[in-house]
């Protein structure tokens, strides 16, 4: 194979990584490959684009993400979490295993990916919902007041703890969600470099 | 020539090693490993990624007949983690070498 055409099979592998990303790992390749004396033996010796490209795609998802831009990464936080669960998911495919275990690990992290997702959207409906109807609650409580003030305070108290809880199961969720979807992401990743590494 | 596949942290201590006695560029600091560890060349390259992200590597460019080269050096971070790494690396042999000389006397 022609240095051109692995460093070109390999930027196709690396797409799905952030642009800054797959420069520098672009860039290593296409100056180790120019420093080699026998390029052929250099492009023998790295293995297949699509191995390259599976060591680097599943090293990045390993990484934490909270480590270089903390404020930047929390702003998006849940969208950069589930791109990793992507990346992963095709670094699975790249790695060199055989495609209908890849195809049940892909499946399995899609489906529990769903689950968590719909658990979530469950619980925070249920929590908004809990939040919203605090906040009527209390409305009521004070449209009652004038008519007799013990029944109106209970309402009025009840409501606020409802619409306390509400904002608290929701605050939970957000937490929770982000560290699992990490988890799982990280989980995938450590299954690939075991076997990269073999 | 090891015989022991190496990866991870034993991996990560060749680079810290290698980038000990100075600054290095990619192709030299592998052909340097490969001269020692029959290891993948294109493990090397998420390592040297992996400690620049930590903070523990430090590259700057040069010239080079009209290409670019790449160095790679150890940050002070980057040069404590090496000798924590050393001696983490001193007391794992020691200990393998005991264990061996000890379960070697129990052998059937």
């Amino acid at each position: 194979m022609m240095k051109e055409a692995y460093l070109t099979e390999l930027a196709q592998h690396l797409r799905p990584l952030p642009d800054t990303e797959s420069a520098n790992a672009l860039a290593y390749y296409t100056e180790f490959l120019e420093e080699a004396e026998d390029t052929q033996a250099a492009i023998a010796s790295l293995g297949s684009p699509k191995e390259t490209a599976a060591q680097i795609l599943a090293a990045f998802a390993a990484q934490p993400s909270n480590v270089p831009h903390p404020a930047a990464e929390a702003a998006r936080a849940g969208k950069s979490d589930l791109h990793k669960i992507w990346i992963s998911i095709l670094a699975l495919f790249s790695a060199p295993i055989a495609l209908p275990l890849a195809i049940g690990i892909a499946v399995l992290i899609l489906s529990l990916v769903g689950v968590l997702l719909a658990a979530y959207l469950g619980i925070t409906a249920a929590a908004l919902a809990g939040a919203v109807g605090g906040i009527a609650g209390t409305i009521l409580g004070l449209v009652l007041l004038p008519q007799g003030i013990w029944s109106a305070l209970t309402i009025l108290g009840g409501s606020l703890l409802l619409f306390g809880l509400g904002l608290l199961l929701s605050a939970g969720i957000w937490v929770f969600s982000r560290r699992s979807f990490n988890a799982i992401a990280k989980a995938v990743s450590n299954i690939i470099l075991r076997r990269a590494k073999k | 020539m090891a015989y022991i596949p190496l990866g991870g942290a034993l991996l990560e201590l060749l680079v810290l090693g290698e980038l000990g006695s100075g600054a290095k560029y990619g192709y030299e600091l592998t052909h340097h490993i490969r001269d020692w560890f029959d290891i993948a060349e294109s493990g090397i390259y998420p390592v040297l990624r992996r400690l620049q992200t930590e903070g523990a590597l430090d590259t700057y460019d040069e010239a080079h007949d009209g290409r670019n080269r790449r160095y790679y050096k150890l940050t002070p971070a980057g040069a404590e983690k090496l000798a924590k790494s050393k001696r983490g690396w001193h007391c794992f042999k020691t200990c393998i070498d005991q264990f061996l000389a000890e379960t070697e006397g129990t052998e059937p």
